[in-house]
């Protein structure tokens, strides 16, 4: 196999643009799942800046709360929303976080195949360099 | 009346007959030779019946009257004529063969072919040297290519290490609010809240730690591929130059054997070559000694070598049973006569016994 810098480069070039695009796509879906999440938690946020009134005035209703009333109920009950409201907060987050992980872990394996590419065809050209070395060595000893 | 007469086709001597002038006086220029006259005046003075004391008027000729008419003398002069042309012929035979002439051009065609092996020897070299030149040439660059493209690919690869988990650090999400101000303000304890959002934040990171374990495992891995890379790059580097260092010596070893084959195929041409050149030379030697042999009665003897080594200056000396090589033609008559005589003479012949000679030389 005669060796021929061109094709190499124009292989490098392919990985690369391939390498590029992908990311530059990935990335974008990134950046929107990212910016969902912000809304997403936004609106978690209001909703349960919005619920907090409700719940103590439910238990006001009741006459569970009030001035110098506190029952146990009106306690466990502000206590159990308070820890929901924690939870769905963590699991966001979390869930959140998870997504980003999955992301630079997908981003180091593009990357790390990437490169093995490049790798493989550095190896490759090197290996077609040492077989050309090899042939012109043949006919210039005019064993072929 | 002649001495001589012929008998159908053998001349017979008659003693005392009277000469017949008719017939010699057609040849009144032809003088005997002054050997044989005076060969014949002492023998016929001695030996004979009359010997010739004054020139016959008739023959013309310078004095065998009395017992040899002008045909005696004719045939005699003719008898010495072949025996001169003979005896010319085997001097000059003799002198090329015993002198080595006749291997002048032998000589010249084996100098010749000496020193075209040489050539063609020295171009064998030179066709060996040259190959054997290419061979190292070749040799030194191809593994400069070869070398430069492993030493390129090991550059690329110690400046591109494929680690890209390296990077990866799990973070831990930020502990959410647990309102505790909030709570506070209605007089309720937090506790329960904050030891929920600690449980949570606890599961998040082993979760974290989970996905560091497989970033650093990933990264291991990528690791131990990179050194693998590099490991298989010296390696394919190592093949290459070994067997680049057999190519080399397979190479050398064609040379060698195209040399061998070559220098093999020459030896056989040449010796073909001068083995037809001495056949020839051999070829003409023994022609040359048998017509010596069959001229002079005895096998030439070669005095130099005249060899296939083309010295062919073998010594002038006259050998036995070879004759005189620089002899002038009257000594080679005066010889040849004596070489005829002498037998002759021990047997105490006359001349009956010589003109039996010419006749038998004569085929008749």
């Amino acid at each position: 196999m005669a060796y021929n810098p061109a094709d190499y480069e124009a292989r490098r070039r392919g990985y690369t643009q391939q390498y590029g695009a992908t990311g530059a796509m990935n990335a974008y879906a990134n950046f929107l799942s990212q910016q969902r999440g912000t809304r997403e938690r936004q609106g978690m946020t209001e909703e349960y800046n919005k619920a907090q009134p409700r719940v103590v005035s439910g238990y006001s209703r009741r006459g569970m709360v009030g001035p110098n009333v506190r029952s146990g109920l009106f306690a466990r009950g502000l206590q159990d929303f308070a820890k929901q409201r924690a939870r769905s907060f963590s699991e966001f987050d979390q869930q959140q976080l998870e997504q980003q992980r999955m992301y630079d872990l997908t981003e180091a394996q593009r990357l790390e195949a990437f490169r093995n590419q490049l790798a493989d065809m550095e190896s490759e050209k090197a290996q077609a360099i040492a077989d050309a070395a090899r042939q012109l060595y043949a006919r210039r000893a005019g064993a072929i | 009346m002649s001495n001589v007469e012929q008998d159908g086709s053998v001349w017979v001597w008659k003693p005392g007959a009277t000469p017949k002038t008719r017939v010699t006086s057609q040849f009144p220029s032809i003088p005997a030779s002054p050997e044989a006259e005076g060969f014949f005046r002492t023998n016929w003075a001695t030996n004979e019946t009359t010997p010739p004391t004054t020139a016959p008027t008739s023959t013309g000729g310078s004095g065998y009257g009395g017992g040899m008419t002008a045909s005696d003398a004719l045939a005699l002069a003719k008898f010495n004529y072949e025996k001169e042309q003979d005896a010319r012929k085997a001097s000059g035979l003799s002198d090329y063969y015993t002198g080595g002439s006749y291997n002048t051009g032998f000589d010249a065609l084996l100098k010749m072919i000496a020193d075209q092996s040489k050539v063609s020897e020295g171009a064998i070299g030179g066709a060996y040297d040259r190959a054997l030149r290419n061979i190292g040439q070749g040799y030194d660059v191809a593994k400069g290519l070869g070398d430069e493209g492993y030493r390129a690919l090991n550059a690329y690869l110690a400046a591109n290490q494929n680690n890209p988990y390296a990077e990866i650090k799990a973070q831990v999400g930020s502990a959410p609010d647990a309102l505790t101000n909030y709570l506070n303000a209605y007089g309720v304890s937090d506790a329960p809240v904050r030891g929920q959002i600690e449980a949570d934040q606890l599961q998040a990171q082993q979760g974290a730690a989970n996905f560091q374990n497989l970033a650093n495992t990933l990264s291991a891995l990528a690791q131990q591929g990179a050194g693998s890379r590099a490991a298989e790059s010296q390696m394919a580097q190592l093949l290459f130059n070994t067997g680049l260092g057999q190519e080399r010596a397979g190479y050398t070893s064609q040379a060698e054997n195209a040399q061998a084959q070559a220098l093999a195929a020459l030896q056989q041409a040449v010796y073909q070559s001068r083995f037809g050149v001495e056949e020839k030379r051999n070829a003409l030697a023994q022609e040359l000694a048998q017509t010596i042999s069959q001229l002079t009665g005895a096998a030439p003897t070669k005095s130099g070598s005249g060899s296939g080594s083309g010295s062919g200056d073998g010594g002038n000396a006259p050998l036995p049973g070879q004759l005189v090589q620089t002899a002038t033609p009257q000594e080679i008559l005066a010889n040849q006569l004596a070489n005829l005589v002498a037998p002759a003479q021990a047997q105490g012949g006359t001349a009956q016994r010589l003109l039996d000679e010419l006749n038998a030389r004569r085929g008749r």
